[in-house]
């Protein structure tokens, strides 16, 4: 039994899950004072487990998985805010340049045409950051689902296995379905937090960290993703209850934190840049003359009217009627054709503190805008770090007890195999012993 | 304190990767030559750099728009000191059709000369350069005087100045107020008061002759005195360029010191990172160690 044990450690020493096993052995007490005892006798075959070490890894590999996935998510987000000639600031400077150039030659065509140019570039700089931003969107929400199901799936399985662990009424042969079913709740743990209990006649419930139950005995509670959650997404109920709010750990809660609040964030930051510069631009540009002498109409419009300054960013436009004749740009301050005046108004703006309660200038915002969002991947992704260490600590702290040592595996080899040789020798000595009787007995 | 082949393998796989991420972080900087290429990199030092770079983009604009105005008042000096030329040869034909010798014929020529002049200093006001004229104010379309017949209208253009900015707080007019030029606080401006001095030297009117000389000298003081503002101006271009550069190279060096890699720290580093990842794969080979059952064979 004691080899056979030794090879089954052997043969699992990379099962994810596997626990050691260990024989118990005891010796058979004799059944009178004569006799010195009936041997021993195997009276199982534990697993070697710490549960505390267990409940905590799970904890851990939850937070570890939050964070990375955040990390993850984060990074392309930023990827999506552009760099370099990509980035909007650079589109921004590009259209208060052509605004200063107008001011240089306000009647040239080049310089009008160049404005409305840079207009137009800079507002599908605005459409596509907030585009990207919403595709990332709808992909987490993508994710979002399946991360659900991937959680449905292990939590049937949870449940089958607590059924299995519960009919087999010897402990040592449900050992196997254990290791199983705790890999398969270090799995879950990956995917969001949940309390684990474990059930006094085998098996485990599992409860999300609403408190609501996933898994009792051999029943498991659907995740369900109903539509219209915050932003058209897919919110998550359990047992009819919007449990969204209350998932933070794990994928999961890592995703809907990037899908449910930064992201959201970050649109809000860039439509209220997109609605204060249209703003800022229109109302200058009102106040200047055109070419022919007319009032200024708005240089930038939207293509369906933000809530607020929701939606601004996505849908900025340059006015079609002025899109189409650049006699229109508004560079004079008075009715006078050649007057430079609003032009130089507008390119002024870009100095203008019209962000953060008149404290930033457009640029200063994109860049804390980059900054923030710098900041939140460096703060995922070191917080990722600290838990990835503390699980590693964990799984080495879960590995002194049921990992498996080839080196002490081999030694109980050595010590089974002398055992076996030594109760060998014992019935040679034993049939030795009575082949002299009988050799005696036969004389 | 067990010791197991699994945690030897996930330490060692975790080592790999965190010396293969500074090695490529490295790496990364090494070839692109730069330290912060996304927030992330360096979130304090992305964003000084996009402030950074909007203030270069400032500083090329006024540079742009002081060559661009430097140009320009050249050209306007140019033009006045034509005009000034002008001004002077006017009142040198207006001496030479002074006293009692002088003929008729000879004050005929002497008109016509001034009628010659008269017509160039209108040419001189209604300078244009790259398609807007020096001195209609911000009317800078509209030129500043119209010839009807031999007549000179009045001043056509506005009396406010077009300037531009060519540094913070500082700017300069590119299109002159031309009725400051030509009238300045006199009742009539000077094309009214060359007609006037063509009547006097065609009538030997010398009562005439010296009311328009004195309205010349006036015409040529103000020619004089645009012409110091216009110098004003380029001096203003001039210090500005200087400290327009002063500010662009100070800009750039600080973009570069903030998003450029320091290329000796970088190699030192990726020589140390590659050192690093070596070191972990050599541990990790160390996991293929003899076991206890190498000797049981």
């Amino acid at each position: 039994m004691g080899l056979d044990v030794t090879g089954q450690n052997i043969a699992n020493v990379n099962t994810p899950g596997y626990s050691r096993r260990v024989v118990d052995i005891a010796a058979v007490p004799p059944p009178t004072r004569q006799q010195a005892g009936g041997g021993a006798e195997v009276q199982g075959i534990r697993a070697q487990r710490d549960r505390l070490v267990e409940r905590r890894l799970g904890l851990e590999t939850s937070g570890a998985e939050r964070y990375s996935t955040m990390a993850e998510e984060l990074g392309m987000v930023e990827s999506a805010l552009g760099t370099g000639s990509g980035s909007l600031d650079t589109r921004l400077n590009e259209f208060f340049n052509s605004l200063s150039s107008l001011a240089d030659r306000p009647t040239d065509a080049v310089a009008r045409q160049n404005v409305l140019l840079q207009a137009s570039s800079l507002a599908n700089a605005y459409n596509g950051t907030a585009s990207r931003l919403q595709q990332l969107g709808r992909e987490m929400d993508q994710r979002v689902v399946a991360t659900v199901a991937d959680i449905n799936g292990l939590t049937d399985r949870i449940a089958r296995l607590n059924g299995v662990i519960t009919s087999i009424p010897d402990p040592s042969a449900s050992l196997h379905a254990i290791d199983e079913q705790r890999e398969l709740v270090r799995q879950l743990s990956e995917l969001t937090d949940v309390q684990v209990t474990w059930r006094s006649e085998g098996g485990v419930d599992v409860d999300s960290a609403s408190g609501k139950a996933l898994v009792i005995a051999g029943t498991a509670y659907q995740l369900t993703v109903p539509t219209g959650g915050v932003g058209g997404n897919h919110s998550v109920a359990l047992q009819g209850t919007d449990v969204t709010a209350s998932l933070t750990g794990g994928r999961l809660g890592g995703l809907l934190a990037v899908r449910d609040t930064t992201l959201p964030g970050y649109l809000q930051a860039l439509d209220d840049q997109a609605f204060r510069l249209a703003s800022a631009v229109n109302t200058a540009h009102a106040a200047g003359y055109d070419l022919d002498g007319n009032a200024g109409q708005a240089l930038f419009t939207f293509s369906t009217a933000p809530q607020g300054s929701s939606g601004a960013a996505s849908a900025l436009q340059v006015n079609a009627a002025v899109a189409a004749n650049s006699r229109l740009v508004a560079a004079a301050g008075a009715a006078a054709p050649g007057d430079n005046q609003n032009a130089r108004a507008l390119a002024a703006l870009r100095d203008a503190p019209l962000m953060a309660n008149g404290t930033a200038t457009l640029v200063e915002s994109w860049g804390q805008f980059v900054a923030t969002a710098g900041r939140d991947i460096q703060g995922a992704s070191q917080e990722r770090d600290v838990r990835t260490e503390i699980v590693g600590q964990l799984q080495s702290l879960r590995d002194q007890v049921s990992g498996v040592s080839l080196d002490e595996e081999a030694l109980n080899l050595t010590k089974y195999q002398r055992a076996y040789e030594a109760n060998a020798r014992m019935f040679q000595a034993v049939n030795d012993a009575i082949q002299v009787l009988f050799d005696t007995i036969g004389r | 304190m067990r010791v197991t082949f699994e945690s030897f393998n996930r330490n060692a796989a975790a080592a790999i990767e965190t010396a293969t991420q500074r090695l490529a972080e490295m790496q990364r900087q090494v070839a692109s030559g730069k330290r912060v290429e996304r927030g992330s990199d360096d979130p304090a030092a992305a964003a000084a750099a996009i402030v950074e770079r909007g203030r270069l983009a400032a500083t090329d604009v006024y540079t742009a728009a002081g060559d661009s105005a430097q140009s320009r008042l050249m050209v306007t000096d140019t033009v006045l000191t034509d005009l000034g030329q002008q001004l002077t040869a006017a009142q040198v034909s207006l001496a030479g059709a002074r006293g009692s010798s002088v003929t008729a014929s000879q004050r005929e020529a002497r008109a016509e000369e001034l009628e010659g002049l008269r017509d160039a200093i209108l040419r001189d006001m209604n300078s244009s350069f790259e398609g807007t004229y020096l001195f209609s104010g911000v009317k800078s379309t509209t030129a500043p005087f119209v010839k009807n017949g031999s007549v000179v209208s009045a001043y056509q253009g506005a009396p406010a100045e077009m300037s531009v900015g060519v540094d913070d707080g500082v700017d300069v007019a590119i299109a002159l107020n031309g009725e400051e030029i030509t009238r300045g606080s006199d009742s009539d401006d000077i094309f009214v008061e060359l007609d006037r001095a063509i009547t006097a030297v065609r009538t030997g009117d010398a009562a005439g002759m010296d009311t328009a000389d004195a309205a010349l000298q006036r015409a040529f003081d103000r020619v004089t005195l645009t012409q110091s503002r216009v110098g004003t101006s380029l001096r203003f271009i001039d210090d500005a360029g200087t400290r327009l550069g002063e500010s662009s190279r100070s800009e750039k060096a600080r973009i570069a010191a903030l998003e450029d890699a320091n290329m000796a720290t970088a190699i030192s580093g990726m020589t140390q990172a590659e050192t690093v990842y070596k070191a972990a794969l050599g541990a990790a080979a160390q996991n293929a160690r003899p076991s206890l059952m190498d000797y049981l064979r």
